[in-house]
């Protein structure tokens, strides 16, 4: 490995994420992967990147890189100034950053989180099938921790990439979706112990907003508002711990579980973010409002399956004949992207 | 299977619960469906997570309709299983009680009127059922712990317990797999490794199995040591047949 970047400045917590590390959970290894898994995946596609190739999870800009090679990169997430060389840049538009080019991720105006892709993909070992970090179990990534100053990020050759692409033209990356009201609509599903809560509790959380705590982090988001009251206590006995849970502890106020979420818990869970909302969760910052809409189980898989079609539609490839589009074709359980260019 | 539940637990997951109490027996049946589970070959599913009372079914999301995987595991656990039962393995674990090693064994000495020879006697002659693994990598729940033993966690915990460290945590035991934070009156340590992300699997403890505690003194400690630090030293599974 050939060193690609070098750290200037961190920002307040960067660190290596890919889609996760599904499949370890039996083992007590929490998923992890970027906590936007939307913008982490368009961002690999505009470099042409598989979907899941590692890339950079920065928080609240502030992150200063120097390329030591000729990379192509791009950006995507929270809006916010993206400059290489003092020059802007922008969300979404891959560059050929040059040796010496620096590149500058300043404040960011709304959302948490930006993703950067290097072409190739970031080279740290595969562990347990996944290059993400796991921070507090010290695992993945660049030595199982955040991004130091000086820290040298390499990336993998990039044969098996595709072309560049650009988004599509009034493209809105859902993961920055708000409602009229500035709020951001969690869909959930209903949990598996409604009467472990009082009657009508779970309702009135489904009809109040929710703040955003500043104790929030990749394991999970913590709000603060209405107060949900239990029938029998905050504790049960300790099991696996759904994708999505949002767990209520004896205080009543609920908690998301995000990327990092321990695999079982002692909680009761009041519901579960669907699965095509879960990449907001990676833009909610402290003292942004959150609402929760309970939809029913179909309706939770029609929206994943509105997301892949929305993912696979956003790109187009640069310098290509036609429209570039890359499809997830699911077979017998397998996913597979297919890359269909119009051509006529 | 005698369930009491089985849903979707999420649009990607599907939740089996069975009574709800910390008792072998629904263990048993849990670790039993789980296994059920996972010889149905079921291509879309990533994780089964076995718990004290639950099943867990983990699949990607998008992959298949969230009603389909439901009745997919619901046939898989019902089916009128001819099939072995999952056969229970035993691991036993050297540990160094007392000393700087075991910090808190004179505590849980004294709150229990028991000599320390007595605490050790009795904690290491116990067989302890994995009820499951969480908390964090590789950490087992442990059941069957002599109550004699039990004694109050610490008031205020510890911001590091080294790892290797066997704990009483009220009426619990357990051992430590990683240096974490943690509460529990820290009794003794093991030099065995419990997780190693380069292995398959990456923990020594699986749900479903057992473990048994063995006294050794430091010199051992330093030899079984260095062994696992050579490459040298690995646990013997031993078979304990049948189903539980």
């Amino acid at each position: 490995m050939t060193g690609c970047v070098r750290v200037i400045k961190p920002g307040p917590l960067s660190s290596v994420q890919d889609l996760g590390r599904p499949g370890a959970m039996a083992w007590g290894v929490p998923h992890s992967g970027a906590v936007d898994a939307v913008s982490l995946r368009i961002a690999n596609l505009l470099v042409g990147n598989g979907q899941d190739a590692a890339a950079l999870e920065t928080t609240m800009g502030g992150v200063e890189l120097e390329f030591l090679k000729s990379t192509v990169v791009a950006v995507m997430g929270a809006p916010g100034s993206v400059t290489i060389d003092g020059e802007e840049v922008g969300l979404g538009c891959p560059v050929e950053a040059k040796p010496g080019s620096v590149l500058k991720l300043g404040g960011i105006s709304s959302g948490m989180r930006q993703y950067i892709a290097f072409r190739g993909g970031l080279d740290v070992p595969v562990v347990l099938g996944s290059r993400s970090t796991y921070l507090k179990g010290a695992l993945g990534g660049l030595e199982g921790r955040a991004l130091k100053m000086d820290d040298v990020l390499g990336v993998l050759p990039d044969g098996p990439c595709k072309g560049m692409c650009t988004l599509v033209e009034g493209f809105a990356n859902p993961s920055l979706e708000r409602d009229g009201e500035g709020r951001c609509l969690l869909r959930v599903t209903q949990g598996t112990m409604d009467a472990r809560f009082l009657q009508g509790e779970i309702d009135r959380m489904l009809g109040s907003d929710y703040i955003v705590s500043t104790e929030s982090d990749r394991m999970g988001i913590r709000l603060k508002g209405y107060s949900a009251k239990h029938s029998r206590g905050a504790d049960i006995l300790s099991g696996g711990i759904e994708p999505g849970a949002v767990q209520v502890p004896g205080s009543g106020e609920p908690i998301i579980l995000a990327s990092d979420r321990q695999t079982t818990g002692g909680y009761t869970k009041a519901f579960s973010v669907i699965s095509a909302d879960r990449p907001k969760l990676g833009q909610l910052r402290p003292s942004d409002i959150v609402r929760f809409r309970m939809v029913g189980i179909d309706d939770a898989y029609g929206a994943y399956v509105a997301l892949e079609s929305l993912i696979s539609r956003c790109t187009i490839a640069i310098g290509g004949k036609g429209r570039m589009r890359t499809l997830k074709l699911s077979i017998d359980g397998r996913i597979y992207d297919v890359e269909v260019e119009e051509i006529a | 299977m005698d369930y009491r539940l089985i849903t979707n637990a999420s649009d990607d997951s599907v939740l089996v619960r069975f009574e709800e109490r910390i008792d072998p027996e629904i263990a048993g049946k849990v670790r039993q469906a789980g296994l059920l589970v996972s010889r149905a070959r079921l291509p879309w599913v990533t994780d089964i997570v076995p718990a004290y009372n639950e099943l867990l079914v983990v699949f990607r999301p998008g992959s298949v309709k969230p009603s389909e995987a439901l009745l997919a595991v619901k046939e898989a656990i019902d089916m009128a299983s001819e099939a072995e039962g999952y056969k229970p393995r035993l691991k036993r674990i050297p540990v160094c009680y007392g000393g700087a090693f075991g910090p808190d064994l004179p505590e849980v000495s004294r709150h229990t009127g028991l000599d320390p020879e007595q605490v050790i006697m009795l904690h290491s002659s116990a067989r302890y059922l994995i009820y499951m693994i969480g908390f964090t990598i590789g950490f087992p729940y442990l059941g069957g712990m002599d109550h004699r033993l039990e004694t109050p966690r610490l008031t205020v915990p510890r911001p590091k317990v080294p790892r290797g460290s066997v704990g009483i945590g009220g009426k619990q035991t357990g051992i430590y797999p990683l240096d974490v934070p943690g509460g529990w009156q820290i009794i003794g340590r093991s030099p065995v490794n419990l997780v190693d992300t380069a292995m398959m699997p990456p923990v020594l403890l699986s749900a479903g199995d057992y473990v048994e505690f063995f006294p050794i003194d430091e010199g051992e400690y330093s030899r079984i040591q260095e062994a696992v630090e050579a490459g040298r030293y690995s646990i013997e599974d031993l078979e304990l047949g049948g189903s539980q």
